[in-house]
């Protein structure tokens, strides 16, 4: 056999290890089938070798498999009768979500929608919260989100909408209609927390939704939303800086995640709701209709604690 | 349907389950998996103990971050896999002990004989100390196709990338170790 059909040196080192592994065949009988290769071959499968039989880790013991089980079914059974019905609320809408039948039905829609709106999907993309379009190019994006793959493929896209929502804000402003900027800093909110759920399944650098550009893209929404702040009516304030404590606190998930830590390792709901935040999406925190609503008093920010 | 198709659908139906807050279905998934976590952490850490805590706080964290499981063609053991790594980081963290390796490993060998202690640990803590001075991909690649003998596709599903990207990590981090260790020796 040639150097071609047997592969590169680390195709045949793998496929040697895995024979020697699964007992179909000896390191002697690898360097045999691969004379060319045979001194290095015996090197590194020897030390393979070596390095197994010295740092294997034992079984776990009998007596722990034993009462694990129970323990831990114990353990769960407790936990989740101490559920916040918040908690409660959010998971059962979570596993609708995740029905096939709704996955089904939102992916034939949205590529019914794509096929046959093509030229609605396009004039629906500058529309603006409170726009006849502005629901269609929601679906748009939710569909795209539903046809991506991988997490990173779907940081990507929540990024982009994300910038979205604050063009639409700062396009809301611009034309004088400060009674739609609940819909589009709802969104960002929205949005902002999926993309932070999906912060440890991401590359750390690389390019559209890696967390170094993610992490690039939060900074730059502060920027804008304390530059949009200041240009807002005073009902809307409280609303926008809701989102800046929002980006911050996604700053800190990332930053957390870079350092070896999870999403999951924070408390449930903790990016979403800082304590003492009120209920509801922003248009019912100071924005939309009653505009001469004084503003509540800026919630004080927590550092998320990871759980015990 | 292969094996690893077999196991996902398997799987699959058992998270949705689990997700749907039955306990027991966990448990399935707790037996399934047992095994395969507790020898990654064991690998990590000096004692049985310790090893067996972890393990179960893996789980407890895994049932708890369940509602944001997306399968996305990854096995289930790649999503404990990264809990138990961010769990192992917050140990060392929060108890400000790293623990070697070879210490880990000393603890784990069965009752030799006291002349043959000496020469083991020895060797144990050799291969250790040069295993722990390689970067810490070169490591884990180690860790989990040679010293816990995982696949090489179940390696790629925990470590994210492709199994041909594998392979060369694989080449590239025994080279490196061996390099290390007859450094050592002269």
């Amino acid at each position: 056999m040639n150097d071609k059909m047997n592969g590169s040196m680390p195709e045949i080192l793998d496929r040697c290890l895995s024979r020697n592994q699964s007992g179909t065949a000896t390191i002697k009988e690898c360097l045999q089938e691969h004379p060319e290769h045979a001194q290095t071959l015996a090197t590194l499968l020897g030390i393979a070798v070596e390095v197994h039989s010295e740092l294997a880790p034992p079984e776990p013991g009998e007596a722990f498999v034993s009462t694990a089980k129970t323990r831990l079914l114990n353990r769960l059974r407790a936990a989740q009768k101490g559920t916040p019905r918040a908690e409660a609320r959010r998971a059962r809408r979570l596993r609708w979500a995740r029905q096939p039948a709704y996955i089904l039905a939102s992916v034939v829609l949205a590529l019914g929608l794509l096929v046959m709106s093509a030229g609605v999907a396009r004039a629906s993309g500058g529309a603006l919260p409170g726009d006849a379009l502005y629901g269609v190019k929601r679906t748009i994006e939710e569909a795209r989100l539903a046809l991506t793959w991988t997490a990173t493929g779907d940081a990507a896209l929540l990024t982009q909408f994300i910038d979205g929502r604050l063009a639409e804000t700062e396009a809301l402003l611009a034309v004088g209609r400060e009674d739609d900027l609940g819909v589009s800093l709802a969104g960002y909110e929205d949005m902002l927390a999926r993309l932070i759920d999906l912060a440890d399944q991401t590359p750390i650098s690389g390019g559209p939704g890696s967390l170094e550009h993610i992490q690039a893209s939060l900074a730059r929404h502060i920027q804008t939303l304390q530059r949009v702040q200041v240009q807002v009516p005073p009902a809307a304030q409280e609303a926008i800086s809701n989102a800046i404590d929002h980006s911050n606190r996604g700053q800190e998930v990332i930053e957390y995640v870079r350092s070896g830590g999870s999403p999951s390792d924070l408390a449930p709901g903790q990016l979403k709701k800082t304590p003492g935040q009120p209920e509801g999406p922003p248009e019912d925190r100071g924005l939309g209709k009653d505009k001469d609503k004084t503003p509540k008093p800026k919630p004080k920010d927590e550092t998320p604690e990871p759980l015990p | 349907m292969g094996e690893d198709a077999r196991a996902l659908e398997n799987d699959a139906e058992l998270i949705a389950r689990a997700q749907g807050g039955e306990v027991e279905a966990f448990g399935e998934l707790y037996q399934r998996y047992l095994d395969l976590i507790y020898r990654y952490i064991r690998v990590r850490v000096a004692e049985d103990r310790v090893a067996e805590d972890l393990t179960e706080v893996v789980f407890l964290r895994s049932f708890e971050a369940l509602g944001r499981y997306k399968e996305r063609g990854r096995p289930f053991s790649a999503f404990l896999y990264q809990v138990a790594r961010n769990l192992l980081v917050d140990h060392y963290r929060q108890k400000k002990e790293e623990v070697s390796i070879e210490d880990a490993n000393q603890m784990a060998t069965s009752a030799p004989t006291a002349d043959e202690r000496v020469i083991q640990s020895e060797r144990v803590r050799e291969i250790g100390h040069a295993l722990t001075s390689l970067p810490s991909d070169y490591q884990e690649v180690i860790r989990l196709r040679v010293i816990i003998a995982l696949s090489t596709a179940e390696v790629a599903a925990w470590m994210g990338r492709s199994e041909g990207a594998i392979r060369v990590l694989l080449h590239r981090a025994l080279t490196a170790l061996r390099r290390r260790l007859v450094e050592s020796d002269e």
